[in-house]
């Protein structure tokens, strides 16, 4: 002992000496105890770790280099181990991990889901998603921690192993953003879907009630109304049908026609409609049908096509209107003009008779006012004859008794004799005739003259004013065509639709025209008969152009 | 501060170390038991004790190695008493608290 030193210094390095002796002694005592594991020691190549007690080493490096984070923690929740991953993973230091309260790694949001968790963990093996804090970038950190009891010497520990879900998590949230997006897309697909529906539903019920109201007015009006697909498939017919033939709503359409059509009409019936649906223009036709007492009436039989947005047949639209009645008021009117007429040609013919033999009297000379009124009466006789021969005719239409005797004739000769007999007949009016080549057709000469002069006397009748009347004959294709033109009053369309009917006649007060309306009727009737179409173009106020044509021989 | 030697009987020295932030390591291998129970009393010590004023870091020599090399162990589970200085060191599981205690130099 250095007596040269002050005693308090002495007493201090006696008081120091005395802690390390008490450090050494300590330090023996704990290896003596077996409180200590491993001694370590400086070798030659550095440092050197001697464990006395082997710990279970494998599963020591397996937990200290597994992905998850492990944490053993005791009752008071203080970690008494933990792996370096779960320091990482919270971003602290590992010295500053062990010793400390778990809960305070875990994030403020969800400290109460821990203590239920821990809680839990301690009575028996769980699992839970629990949100740590990272104290680097301090966003929460999703985590799994699956707890599990631990027996140590000294009581039971908690381990706890964490698992960071955050790249999970971003594949869930991505995945959920992807479900969501999938969601909108399905849900803007369920929007279009219900509109679509709901549309849809619209337009049936819009549908439903454009039917019902078809229906209803198909089933309402006189008439008796059928539908048929675009290849003649009857697929409807209205309620007059079944009331008209008797017939039971059950009996399959297809079976109706040939229950209820005449035997005589049927093959002719099925050919026009037949031809109609494959021209696609409006069918026509006058047939009989048979009514539940068994009796026939004629019907009028008409069908339109009623065609899509694209011009497309979809339907044919056809009705049939009973015309019995006035077909037979027709034959019975047609019989009286048939008689009248024969009893009108008669007393006509003798009345023609005693006049000539009144002209041709020479036992004594006629006073010239007798000779002027015989010519008169003459004149009247004629236009009279004229006239009853046209009823004449019509009756003889009618009954289908117009006789023809048919020869090969020049129908531009006929037409020029005609136009020199017009010159004669109407001096004041200039006609010319154009064309003239030979044209041959098989035709009665008198009844063609008949329309020639028809129509030349009916332009005549309706161009008062413009005398100018204009005939050509030429040919187009096999057809020879005779047009005779005027620039008279003309004809609306609608009459130009009517004026080949039966006693129809241009009505216009300031042209009084004579004459019964059957003149074009029977020049229609007769070109018929010649195989042969007539026609007319003509404007309101411009004048008209009628035109037959004939088939070349 | 440092170069101060810690006198007995002393009642500011006392009261020094009453006052004093103590920083402390402790030197473990993995879960051990005996550095489980180290930690579990050291952590204890801490609480009763030095409540508000220690730094305590608890190194796991298997995972850090490296902080071993630095303090020249002989043993673990070992407790440093790193400040106030003088430094002293502690080997065992801290069971013996008034050991501990006098080691480190805390008033019980």
């Amino acid at each position: 002992m250095d007596a040269q030193k002050p005693y308090e210094q002495l007493l201090a390095e006696n008081r120091e000496l005395q802690y390390q002796l008490a450090e050494a002694k300590d330090t023996i005592d704990a290896i003596r105890n077996g409180q200590v594991d491993a001694l370590v020691v400086k070798g030659k190549k550095g440092h050197q770790l001697f464990t006395l007690k082997n710990a279970d080493q494998t599963y020591r490096v397996f937990i200290e280099k597994m992905a998850e984070g492990a944490v053993t923690i005791n009752r008071e929740g203080i970690i008494l181990y933990s792996n370096s991953r779960f320091a990482k993973l919270i971003g602290i230091p590992l010295e500053k991990v062990i010793g400390e309260s778990f809960a305070l790694f875990v994030d403020d949001s969800n400290s109460k889901e821990y203590e239920k968790l821990v809680r839990n963990g301690w009575k028996e093996d769980c699992k839970g998603e629990i949100m740590f804090s990272d104290t680097v970038t301090n966003k929460p950190i999703p985590c799994l921690l699956s707890c599990n009891i631990l027996e140590l010497d000294e009581g039971l520990a908690l381990s706890i192993i964490i698992t960071d879900l955050t790249s999970q998590r971003e594949i869930q949230s991505q995945l959920k953003l992807k479900n969501e997006q999938l969601e909108e897309a399905r849900s803007i697909t369920e929007k279009l879907n219900d509109e679509l529906e709901v549309s849809v539903k619209e337009r049936t019920l819009e549908l439903f009630d454009s039917r019902e109201h078809f229906k209803s007015l198909a089933d309402n009006v006189p008439q008796m109304i059928w539908t048929s697909l675009p290849d003649g498939t009857v697929n409807f017919r209205s309620r007059q049908w079944y009331e008209f033939t008797g017939l039971d709503v059950s009996e399959p359409l297809e079976n109706i026609r040939g229950l209820i059509s005449h035997p005589e009409d049927i093959e002719e019936n099925n050919r026009r409609f037949t031809a109609a649906l494959k021209t696609k223009q409006p069918f026509m036709m006058e047939s009989r049908v048979k009514r539940k007492d068994g009796t026939y009436r004629w019907h009028l039989n008409r069908a339109v096509p009623m065609r899509n947005e694209t011009g497309e047949i979809t339907l044919w639209i056809g009705t049939s209107t009973d015309i019995d009645d006035q077909k037979r008021e027709m034959e019975k009117k047609d019989e009286f003009i048939g008689i009248a007429s024969h009893e009108l040609k008669t007393p006509l013919t003798s009345l023609k008779g005693y006049l000539q033999l009144i002209s041709g009297y020479k036992k004594e000379p006629l006073p010239a006012p007798v000779k002027m009124f015989v010519n008169k009466a003459n004149e009247a006789l004629g236009k009279l004859q004229y006239l009853v021969n046209d009823l004449l005719d019509v009756s003889k239409i009618n009954a289908g008794k117009l006789q023809y005797q048919m020869l090969v004739i020049d129908l531009a000769e006929l037409v020029e004799s005609c136009i020199n007999n017009a010159r004669h007949i109407y001096p004041k009016y200039d006609i010319k005739n154009e064309g003239g080549a030979k044209m041959l057709v098989m035709g009665n000469m008198e009844r063609l003259e008949q329309v020639m002069m028809n129509l030349v006397s009916n332009s005549v009748k309706y161009s008062k004013e413009n005398k100018q009347i204009i005939i050509s004959t030429t040919t187009s294709g096999n057809m020879a065509k005779v047009v005779v033109t005027d620039f008279g009053i003309g004809l609306s369309e609608s009459q130009q639709n009517k004026i080949f009917e039966r006693f129809y006649r241009v009505e216009d007060k300031k042209f009084m025209s004579s004459g019964l309306g059957m003149g074009l009727y029977i020049c229609a009737e007769i070109i018929k008969d010649h195989n042969g179409i007539i026609g007319v173009n003509s404007e309101l106020g411009k004048g008209a152009s009628f035109y037959f044509e004939l088939p070349l021989v | 501060m440092s170069e101060q030697y810690i006198v007995p009987g002393d009642n500011d020295d006392y009261i020094d170390k009453n006052k004093a932030m103590y920083s402390l390591r402790l030197f473990v291998t993995g879960a051990s038991p005996n550095s489980i129970r180290a930690i579990a009393n050291t952590k204890k010590m801490c609480e009763d004790h030095l409540n508000g004023r220690y730094e305590l870091e608890i190194i796991d020599i298997y995972q850090q190695p490296e902080m071993a090399e630095l303090e020249q162990l002989l043993a673990v589970p070992m407790l440093m008493r790193r400040l106030p200085l003088p430094e002293r060191r502690l080997i065992g599981d801290m069971s013996d608290l008034n050991k501990v205690l006098t080691g480190l130099e805390i008033k019980a």
